[in-house]
């Protein structure tokens, strides 16, 4: 199913599931605005109306005229580098923002880190952002085999960071939702 | 006319043991988080920029203003000793700045680099020091239209420039970024839109901490796999004395790139990155012997370095003067000056001009740090702040992130902001779709929904009003030229 709709839209899985997710968004934004009255609702409508134009064209862009299809899909070039960058750059590295050779985003989401901070993210809701950081942080570093002494630093290291947020900003960083249910926080 | 005034209160408030304090830390971070491949300066001002909460807007911007501009020079460490620059800023000191390591001399491009990137981040902070007085009638001619029309030029820019593929994804990734923050209480009208009777949606969200999810997050699941380079064939040879002397022998490239630098800073979406390799390419173009460039011809670095700290002058510039950010680290800071209470544009010209002063002299003071750093400490300890670990930095960046974002407001909605927000980053960079315009959007979305709301009660809700003047038609002007761009370029 979903093969087959990368195949008619020539698109990859995760450009397309990105512009949907920004289509319904916009769409769903739109449609509600007009609960609202005046300005209120004409600013959300007005740029929910421009993504989910873009969001279109870009979706089907394979699928434009061609005038359409220049304007949406080809790159246009404002500043020229000289031809420097690429010629002398060429087989010395590949930077993009600060990401080095070693850095493929060719590859598909990490999902595993994905999970851990997803994970930590919850777990941090339900017993606090102070409590979850060791689990989180000792559970990272035994899947990347660390030894010991770095776990043990990384922990002690992000503890003491959030401790320094909790002192500092006097945020309410050691408790989660299970203290409020318990009557604790 | 020049206001001594508030050039001695930004001195007085700039030249005390607090705010230097503030100051070497900005730079000492911007320097470390600059030399780390994959880190870089957006990424160390995003989870900083919670932790200045409890501080005045003074210090917290020239701590973040620090940060900026010793990220600039920290990045030519690791372009220098490993061939991997810090971020794309230093791309093209590595051309010429490793080959010099190779031959043994990695100290000598080190004091090459730290002499060019102080002395052409001075020269350009000083020149924007004299501008100031002629900055000011300019920004005092930009009313509410001209600030809504300039703060959608610069998303459109910013847009087309930064999305490798088209303008369509740059303008719908910038157009999202300003549908998002219209959730909760709108800016311009009494009420709340969007926020499913919930209590954690009224404030809606937070574009502080979409900037820590698509920076911070979005940046550590896209460097996951970066490993360290092996640092086993690094000579620590050369010398710093004939790398001042060097430098400052090629004054007249120095000045030059720093020019180059300071006016494709201005450009918004052009940046660092542009910059450098602008420079280089003149400084090739100029020399008498083109062909020596890439095999460690200390020009090279002089160029390079000299235009991206020069771009930090250039790229302030549009914030300070019309709060439009030109790129992902100026869009931190405006959202820096914007939590503190700081509104960019003809104030900072007028009653707050001290503190425009202030962020020049702490920046023409940091970059006295830099050579002071970059001349002592950098050639002896560079290579191991660069080497360190991507999977040690990932679980601290995370936690950081975690805890700063929470800070911001104490809502849990924020930690699920930042994770969405995360992976969306992460699909945005690898389909080429632009993150810097979705970022500046959501930053600049109440200044834009406020601004074009007075707009047109002004105008009695009529447009006509964006064509009553000269300035906004200048600007309808030239977003129609960028926006009808590709069309002219592809016939051609």
């Amino acid at each position: 199913m979903i093969q087959a709709v990368e195949k008619r839209l020539g698109l990859e899985g995760g450009e397309i599931g990105l512009l949907a997710a920004m289509w319904l968004f916009s769409a769903t934004l739109l449609v509600a605005s007009f609960s609202y009255d005046g300005y209120t609702a004409y600013f959300p409508q007005f740029f929910a109306a421009l993504v989910i134009i873009g969001t279109t064209m870009l979706l089907f862009r394979n699928y434009l005229p061609e005038p359409l299809y220049s304007f949406t899909a080809e790159s246009v070039t404002v500043l020229d580098e000289g031809d420097v960058s690429d010629e002398v750059l060429e087989g010395e590295t590949n930077i993009d923002d600060g990401m080095t050779a070693e850095s493929d985003t060719d590859r598909g989401l990490p999902l595993e880190l994905t999970g851990m901070i997803g994970g930590y993210l919850v777990l941090s809701f339900f017993i606090g952002i102070l409590w979850a950081t060791p689990v989180f942080v000792g559970l990272y570093s035994h899947r990347q085999d660390h030894p010991l002494r770095l776990t043990l630093l990384l922990i002690a290291l992000t503890f003491g960071l959030v401790l320094l947020f909790l002192f500092m900003v006097n945020i309410p960083a050691d408790v989660g939702y299970i203290h409020e249910m318990l009557g604790v926080a | 006319m020049i206001e001594t005034g508030a050039i001695f209160e930004a001195l007085s408030t700039v030249l005390t043991p607090y705010m230097m304090l503030w100051l070497v830390t900005g730079v000492v971070i911007g320097i470390v988080v600059g030399a780390i491949p994959g880190v870089g300066s957006v990424l160390g001002m995003s989870i900083v920029l919670p932790l200045t909460i409890p501080f005045g807007g003074t210090e917290a911007n020239i701590l973040l203003i620090s940060i900026f501009s010793g990220a600039m020079y920290g990045s030519s460490i690791s372009a220098i000793i490993l061939r991997v620059p810090g971020t794309a800023a230093a791309a093209a000191t590595l051309l010429d700045g490793y080959p010099i390591t190779e031959r043994g001399e990695p100290r000598y491009a080190l004091a090459l680099s730290a002499v060019s990137s102080a002395l052409g981040g001075s020269l350009t902070m000083i020149l924007l020091f004299l501008l100031i007085p002629f900055l000011t009638p300019l920004v005092l001619l930009f009313g509410s239209p001209q600030i809504f029309l300039v703060s959608i030029f610069g998303i459109l820019m910013i847009g087309m420039i930064a999305s490798q593929g088209s303008f369509v994804k740059g303008f719908t990734a910038g157009m999202f970024g300003i549908l998002i923050m219209t959730i909760g209480l709108a800016p311009a009208t009494p009420g709340t839109r969007f926020t499913l009777d919930s209590m954690l949606l009224y404030n809606g969200l937070d574009f502080v901490v979409i900037l820590i999810g698509m920076f911070a997050i979005g940046e550590m699941l896209r460097a996951s796999d970066v490993k360290a380079t092996d640092l086993t064939d690094v000579t620590n040879g050369g010398s710093v004395f004939e790398g001042i002397r060097t430098s400052i022998k090629n004054y007249y490239l120095l000045i030059k790139s720093g020019l180059i630098g300071m006016g494709i800073g201005a450009i918004p979406g052009a940046g660092s990155s542009a910059s450098n390799f602008f420079s280089y390419a003149e400084a090739v173009r100029s020399s008498s012997n083109p062909e020596e460039f890439g095999t460690g011809k200390a020009e090279g670095v002089i160029a390079a370095e000299a235009s991206n700290n020069g771009t930090v002058a250039g790229s302030i510039m549009p914030v300070i003067a019309f709060g439009v950010p030109g790129s992902a680290a100026t869009a931190v800071l405006l959202a820096g000056f914007i939590l503190h209470g700081i509104t960019p544009g003809p104030d900072l010209f007028g009653d707050q001009l001290d503190f425009t002063y202030s962020l020049i002299f702490a920046l023409l003071l940091g970059n006295v740090l830099i050579l002071f750093a970059g001349l002592t400490i950098v050639p002896y300890v560079g290579q191991y702040i660069s080497n360190l670990r991507m999977d040690v930095i990932i679980p601290v960046v995370v936690v950081l992130s975690t805890i700063g974002a929470y800070t911001m407001r104490t809502n849990w909605i924020d930690l699920l902001t930042i994770f969405v927000f995360g992976v969306m980053a992460y699909y945005m960079y690898r389909y080429d779709y632009s993150v810097i315009a979705m970022v500046i959007g959501a930053v600049l979305a109440s200044v834009i929904e406020v601004n074009l709301n007075r707009t047109l009660v002004l105008g009695d809700w009529s447009p006509i009003i964006f064509l009553e003047s000269p300035v906004s038609i200048a600007i309808i002007v030239i977003m129609g030229s960028f926006i009808l761009l590709p069309f002219l370029q592809n016939r051609s």
